[in-house]
């Protein structure tokens, strides 16, 4: 703990809980040690309330008082007797305070226009006979009392100081807004309903009713957060809000200052910024590396070198692809490297950009963006279908599909002239949501539902806004009004669909709109079924009229004997008079009378029909159906929904974009398809920033803007403002080339850097903002086992396709999902595909692949925690168990005869890892080896009941061969489960 | 637009200092609370145990938690909160001026009337401080004089997900900490070979109503993630993967293990990256787990009179009762904050038939844990809440002509018991109206209650806070008063 904090926290304690102790020690502290009186001077200067503070002191020093900020800024060494002047002044000036708080209470507190302008007269007429009279004895008293000086709009428990210094130049946007967001757009923001004495501190024009450029005393927002007068008091006392000392003083200077307003940036358009002149101009390959130098030399921080060739290879693959290189691959741009590295580097690249893993990879994050899932989620949790989409996805990425035609497709693919049928497989994008089939639900509730997912995960996917805080009113801190919402609303609120569930087979569930996708066999069995039925139904159309005649005759019979096969609703019919029957009731009845009561010949012609029609409704369930979205005929008419409910309409608006982003040429009354184009244009300022930014995510751990999923007036800051806009100026400009712009970024100098830490860094950027190293973080959980496979040779590196169903504990699906559904594992190497296409089940998500998504709302973070629930999962499912042992029998086959154990695990390690262990790694391995070794040449049983778990490995009858191989893959476990082998270094 | 003086930078400086303190110490997040209180971290030290003693801002009442919750809104009106009067106003409708324009559910909000439903079964008056209680939960009848109960609870939450997740973070929407992962966080870990924070789960065996438990109710939201609670499960390895893989011995995974550390630590020593030791860190954690856990969830060692005093039920794993004398065996262990949560409790039409039933499924189980812990002498350190999200209406939901009628939620006043861990014991606190609709005296809202409980841990709600996107977070928000008049 920090001086400063020691003595704000004796001082709390001395002071809320009367704590003599603390009041002791706080006493003996400041007498004996300057820094901490300095400590206690600041922070009684800075609980004080600051720009009165600074007006009394201005006064003070006219009257020959001593000054209290001239002491702050004496020099450490000063003797003790020149501090106790300084005390003297420092109570003056708090004592001036309470005073000065006395009068702003003592205002007509229901008027507070009339109370901020009585301020400054009242403050400069006492001030004069304050600083004359600094030295009444009941003041000294008062603050002879060190510990507890009087409580000046103390800042309320719990919620602490700031310790970092009130910047020099205040600056709207970066400092100002973020604290009134917090604390006061609640009731003065951009929310109409919820708006307080009509003052809205959100707009320039609104901070002008409040604040008086370059005179804080003037001011009524100043007079109002410094207040002590719980009428007063901003924000109030009931709000559970309080600003800071430092928060207070910000929005004092920002006054001081000229009260100047700025848009927040990230709503203006992007500029091209200027590459910045760095000094090491050599260490720079691309502009990305100018800007992440200019920041680091700014601070004398310098880079770090180049990874090693082996950590480079191997962190392209993991994060191009998904998956480490192979030991020949590593040892060839080894080679490479080292006769040209930058070639070496460019060539590698290109070969991963042009992998097909390369959109498996890119596809992941999208997946959670997009909440893809093979269920629908909610209690039924029925499965789906929706896989075509995915795949859509991977090779989108593949084929390099410029970002913006990715983002049209996706969103309005079925508005385009002639959509095919991969751009209507696109549109899946905003079928993806949860769909609840359940008994009870009602369906235009649902429905809802469905639109208001399909807004917010538009908006966080391509705006980076929280648009779903304007659904039920506007919202509290961005400007985004309940209007624009239900206008964005608008757009996805004409899909035609009802909002239950339409197609239910077996297990399957989904929702219209949908395409079927029949294979080519389906085709062909529909089209011979087709041709088969045809000429029954002729038949039967043509002969009708004999029929209903024979039907007539019938059923004058069947009134008076009913034959005992037909059922109740069927009589139903039969006895209602021919004038009361409707058309389609009358056909069932002819139905019924044609299957069982009519000629031979009739009968038989109808049984071949029903039959046929019944192998046809089997062809058609097992049609792949993938949902889609589409747009009714007649247009749906949208209302802003008051407090978001469906049942209470509010007045009707058309479709339209927020009102606060320029809206380009789109009008009223525009398309999904205009929504789309208007995403990717010009004239928006947050897609291309939003969507550079997760890729730099990707690539970095954390993004340029950290709230990933935020823009909003509420996001971080980024740590690198002028890259990103330049990053994403030149992603818009390139034509939205997603490979450029990876390409960018991985080949830059920043990328390349080795991600070892360095203690120079720890205090300054533990986070590693600055981007001083490359970043180094654990895999998702999805790629550790990915790598698993690969490096056991185990992966099956089939892309795209139906979902598949890996090993997992037994019964955990139906402990879940209360005994509803049970897990059959995949057979033969569809259990080893990548996890891209395991089997996503939204209520029991794959247990091995920890630190998921979640796939039911729309994520753009990843969480990466550890704990030792990850370390159970590694070492003991049986998945990655069963990769250890083939790891051990491929190395054993491939290590040729004679090799021994150094080798062996020499050899296991260099494919796990993609280098060469060191000594005292090789030592490690060939004891955990030796160890493994003595246990099972002792206990067979327990060798084979271990290499066991990998159903398919080669159980060696051979007894030496058998302990070697079982202590092998017991090294090999210990090799996958080093940091190293899961983490991108 | 220019960045006149880099203000990432300052935010920057801002921010991370902190996380530099917290991660300085031992490699893993570690607590503002140490650096407020002049430790160097509440982790650092042998065995990963705290540094601090346990009571760190008042002297400790409790060392730990057993929190019942029981998921769904247990009826106040029938259990916990006497209304004599209400069985001769059965029938009438609730008057506008007791209902106070509080809302209704969407399930209720449509219905004409709001007819007052007296309780379902008679009260008694139990043990020496004659506390009223239902004759429908004898067993706890049985523990009056060790429970507190508190009548006066209350919330603004009205939906199940949102008053749960309220309670058990401070707040409705997802995404802050639990109150576990607060205090594991806050307080650290009394053992090395268990979570300090471990939930189950169980529902009533006629499954009559549907909440799900969403894993944010034992979440560690933006702290550490190893702070977030485990959950052992009724079936199967009690934590998914705990089992070592057949052929792979104990004697040998421990060796593995240690040429596993080598490794990492080689690689530590290389890179420097604090997650790494954190790795080494949490494999130990596992190894240690695999014996501790096995040990407690077998059970064969209780004698048959302990497992009597829960009932039959406890010999059905995954049930309430063996979660309660799971819970016990974890409290011998010093786990400090044990969740159980159990469902079964949203009795909108279906208090005749399901209502006692639930209260025969927990009733017992419940006061067997407090007696158990009590004649093991660990009542005086271990705090055990039992009390749902909200309480219930007085009116009553459907038609009372049938048998499918019950009672909607109803957050504005409802009861909650605790016991042991310094609290006053057979003692009641709080009033409410005569139509147990509005509260008349002593209010207790739920920040009050948390920060009741954090006080009983020694804890001053208002300084155990993290720091998050600029702000520092508690789990009472800003608001909250610890309760001073329930502690003896």
């Amino acid at each position: 703990m920090s001086l400063p904090e020691k003595v704000e926290l004796l001082w709390r304690r001395a002071n809320e809980t009367d704590d003599a102790e603390a009041f002791a020690q706080l006493e003996d502290l400041i007498a004996e040690d300057e820094q901490a009186f300095r400590a206690y001077v600041d922070l009684m200067w800075m609980e004080s309330h600051l720009p009165f503070a600074n007006s009394l002191v201005k006064l003070g020093c006219d009257a020959g008082q001593p000054v209290a900020s001239e002491a702050l800024s004496r020099p450490a060494g000063e003797s003790k007797a020149a501090w106790s002047g300084t005390l003297v002044a420092i109570a003056a000036v708090v004592l001036a305070l309470l005073t000065l708080t006395a009068i702003l209470s003592s205002g007509d507190g229901e008027d507070a226009g009339s109370v901020a302008q009585s301020v400054p007269l009242e403050v400069g007429a006492k001030d004069e006979s304050l600083a004359g009279d600094g030295a009444e004895p009941e003041r000294k008293v008062a603050f002879s009392n060190l510990a507890h000086p009087p409580k000046v709009g103390g800042v309320s428990g719990g919620v602490l100081v700031d310790e970092e210094p009130v910047p020099e130049t205040i600056s709207f946007n970066f400092h100002v807004r973020s604290i009134l967001s917090e604390n006061c757009f609640y009731c003065h923001g951009p929310d109409p309903n919820h708006r307080e004495a009509d003052l809205r501190l959100d707009t320039e024009e609104g901070l002008l009713n409040a604040v008086e450029p370059e005179s804080p005393e003037d001011s009524e927002l100043i007079a109002r957060i410094f207040s002590d007068d719980q009428d007063m008091q901003m924000p109030p006392h009931y709000s559970g809000r309080s600003l800071t000392r430092r928060q207070k003083a910000i929005l004092s200077r920002w006054v001081e200052q000229g009260a100047k307003f700025e848009q927040h940036w990230a709503f203006m358009a992007p500029q091209k910024p200027a590459i910045p002149d760095v000094k090491n101009g050599d260490w720079a390959k691309n502009p990305i590396d100018r800007f992440v130098l200019a920041k680091l030399e700014s601070k004398s921080i310098k880079p770090s070198p180049r990874a090693k060739a082996t950590v480079i290879v191997r962190r392209l693959h993991l994060d191009l692809i998904g998956i480490p290189p192979r030991p020949e691959q590593s040892r060839a741009f080894v080679t490479a490297y080292q006769a040209d590295a930058d070639k070496a580097i460019d060539e590698l690249v290109d070969r991963l950009l042009a992998s097909e893993h390369f959109g498996e990879r890119m596809a992941m994050p999208w997946l959670d963006v997009a909440r893809y899932s093979d269920s629908n989620g909610f209690q039924q949790d029925g499965d789906r279908s929706q896989w075509p989409w995915r795949d859509w996805v991977v090779r989108a990425f593949n084929a390099n599909m410029p970002f913006d035609q990715f983002t049209i497709e996706q969103l309005a693919g079925d508005l385009l002239e002639k959509p095919t049928q991969d751009q209507l497989i696109a549109t899946g994008f905003n079928r993806n949501h949860m769909l609840n089939g359940e008994g009870g639900a009602i369906a235009e509730e649902q429905r809802n539902n469905y639109v208001f997912d399909r807004v917010d995960a538009t908006a966080t996917t391509w705006l980076g806004l929280t648009m779903a805080c304007a659904q039920c009113h506007d919202h509290k801190y961005d400007p985004i009004t309940q209007e624009d919402y239900y206008k964005f609303f608008a757009y996805f609120n004409n899909v035609d669909e009802k909002g239950n569930v339409d197609r239910k087979v077996g297990r399957q569930q989904c929702a219209k709109p949908y395409i079927q996708m029949p294979t080519d066999s389906q085709s062909d069995e529909l089209k011979r079924i087709d041709g088969k039925i045809a000429p029954l139904n002729r038949e039967l159309a043509d002969s009708d009229q004999e029929i209903t005649k024979a039907m007539r005759r019938w059923e004058i019979e069947a009134r008076e004997a009913t034959p005992e096969s037909m059922g109740r609703d069927l009589f139903n019919i039969l006895v209602k008079d021919l004038s009361e029957r409707s058309k389609g009731e009358d056909n069932r009845l002819k139905g019924w009378f044609l299957e069982h009561a009519a000629s031979q010949r009739w009968r038989d012609l109808k049984k071949q029909q029903v039959r046929l029609q019944g192998a046809r409704r089997r062809v058609q369930e097992q049609i792949l159906t993938v949902m889609v979205m589409r747009e009714r005929k007649q247009p749906r008419e949208t209302f802003v929904l008051q407090r978001g409910n469906y049942e209470t309409r509010g007045r009707q608006v058309t479709t339209g974009v927020p009102s606060f982003l320029p809206r380009g040429n789109v009008d009223e009354g525009s398309t999904r398809l205009d929504l789309a184009r208007w995403l990717v244009s010009e004239e928006n300022p947050l897609t291309s920033r939003v969507v550079v930014n997760r890729f730099w995510q990707l690539f970095f751990g954390i993004g340029i803007v950290k709230t990933a999923e935020d823009f909003g007036v509420q996001a971080e800051l980024p740590s690198h403002r002028q890259l990103l806009d330049w990053l994403a100026v030149e992603f818009r400009e390139s034509g939205w080339d997603v490979k450029q712009l990876v390409r960018k970024i991985v080949t830059s100098e920043t990328y390349l850097q080795t991600s070892k830490f360095r203690k120079d860094l720890a205090e300054i950027d533990p986070e590693n903002r600055l981007l001083a190293r490359s970043p180094r973080y654990r895999l998702p959980s999805m790629l550790i086992r990915d790598s698993a496979l690969l490096v056991s040779g185990l992966l099956n590196a089939e892309v795209g396709g139906k979902p598949v169903y890996p090993w997992q504990p037994d019964r955990l699906w139906k402990e879940f999902s209360l005994e509803k559904f049970g897990y059959r594992p995949s057979q033969g190497n569809d259990r080893y595909r990548r996890g891209l296409y395991t089997f996503w089940r939204r209520t029991v998500p794959p247990p091995n692949m920890f630190d998921s998504a979640n796939r039911q709302t729309c994520t753009v973070k990843q969480a990466r925690t550890n704990t030792p629930l990850h370390a159970l999962t590694l070492l003991n499912d049986p998945t990655f168990v069963e990769t250890a042992c083939f790891l051990a029998a491929d190395v054993m086959a491939n290590g040729g005869e004679g090799a021994a154990a150094r080798s062996w695990v020499q050899d296991a390690f260099a494919r796990a890892v993609g280098r060469d262990a060191s000594q005292s790694e090789l030592e490690s391995l060939v004891r955990a080896f030796d160890q493994s070794h003595d246990f099972y040449e002792s206990a067979p049983e327990q060798a084979k009941a271990f290499l066991a778990v990998a159903d398919a490995v080669a159980i060696p009858a051979d007894g030496e061969k058998l302990s070697n191989l079982a202590a092998l893959a017991s090294a090999c476990q210990v090799i996958m489960n080093t940091d190293e082998f899961m983490t991108r270094e | 637009m220019s960045d006149p003086v880099d203000p990432f930078e300052q935010n920057h400086r801002h921010n991370t200092r902190r996380q530099f303190f917290g991660r300085a110490a031992t490699g893993i997040g570690a607590a503002a609370l140490a650096a407020l209180l002049g430790q160097e971290s509440v982790f650092a030290g042998p065995d990963d145990r705290p540094v601090l003693a346990d009571g760190v801002h008042f002297p400790a009442k409790a060392k730990r938690v057993i929190y019942l919750m029981m998921s769904g809104g247990p009826s106040h009106i029938d259990m916990f909160d006497y209304k004599p009067g209400l069985y001769q106003r059965a029938g009438e409708q609730l008057p506008d001026s007791v209902r106070q324009g509080q809302r209704l559910t969407t399930m209720t909000s449509g219905q004409k009337q709001l007819p007052v439903l007296p309780p379902h079964k008679p009260f008694k008056a139990w043990g020496k401080s004659q506390m009223m209680l239902s004759t429908m939960i004898p067993y706890t009848g049985a523990i009056a004089d060790d429970i507190c109960l508190v009548k006066s609870m209350n919330t603004e939450a009205i939906n199940h997900a949102p008053a749960a997740t309220f309670f058990l973070t401070g707040s409705q929407i997802p995404g802050r900490p639990s109150m576990g992962a607060w205090l594991s966080y806050g307080l650290g870990s009394m053992n090395n070979e268990l979570p300090a924070f471990v939930v189950m789960s169980s529902r009533d065996q006629e499954s009559s109503c549907g909440q799900l438990l969403y894993d944010y109710y034992w979440g560690s939201g933006f702290i550490a993630s190893q702070h977030q609670g485990v959950r052992f499960r009724g079936n199967g390895d009690p934590v998914l993967y705990l089992s070592n893989p057949s052929g792979m011995p104990r004697q040998l995974r421990r060796k593995m293990l240690n040429r596993l550390n080598e490794l990492n630590e080689q690689r530590l020593d290389e890179y420097g990256d604090p997650e790494i030791e954190a790795r080494i860190k949490q494999y130990e954690m596992a190894y240690r787990m695999q014996t501790s856990i096995p040990g407690l969830t077998d059970i064969s060692d209780e004698p048959e009179h302990a497992l009597e005093m829960y009932g039959p039920d406890v010999h059905r794993k995954g049930s309430f009762a063996r979660n309660c004398l799971m819970a016990r065996r974890l409290a011998e262990q010093d786990v400090r904050f044990i969740q159980l949560m159990h469902v079964g409790w949203d009795q909108h039409a279906n208090v005749p038939t399901q209502l006692e039933i639930q209260c025969k499924d927990t009733d017992q189980p419940a006061a067997a844990l407090v007696a158990d812990l009590k004649q093991r002498g660990l009542l005086d350190d271990t705090l055990v809440i039992f009390g749902g999200e909200f309480g219930r209406t007085t009116f009553a939901q459907g038609d009372t002509r049938g048998q499918k009628y019950g009672r909607d939620h109803h957050g504005r006043a409802f009861s909650l018991w605790m016991a042991g861990g310094g609290l006053k014991r057979g003692f009641q606190y709080g009033e409410t109206c005569p139509y147990g609709w509005n509260i008349v005296d002593k209010g207790v809202h739920v920040h009050d209650w948390q920060a009741t409980v954090l006080r009983l841990l020694g804890i001053d709600h208002q300084l155990l806070t993290f720091r998050y996107q600029g702000r520092r977070f508690r789990l009472t928000d800003v608001h909250g008063h610890s309760v001073e008049d329930l502690i003896a």
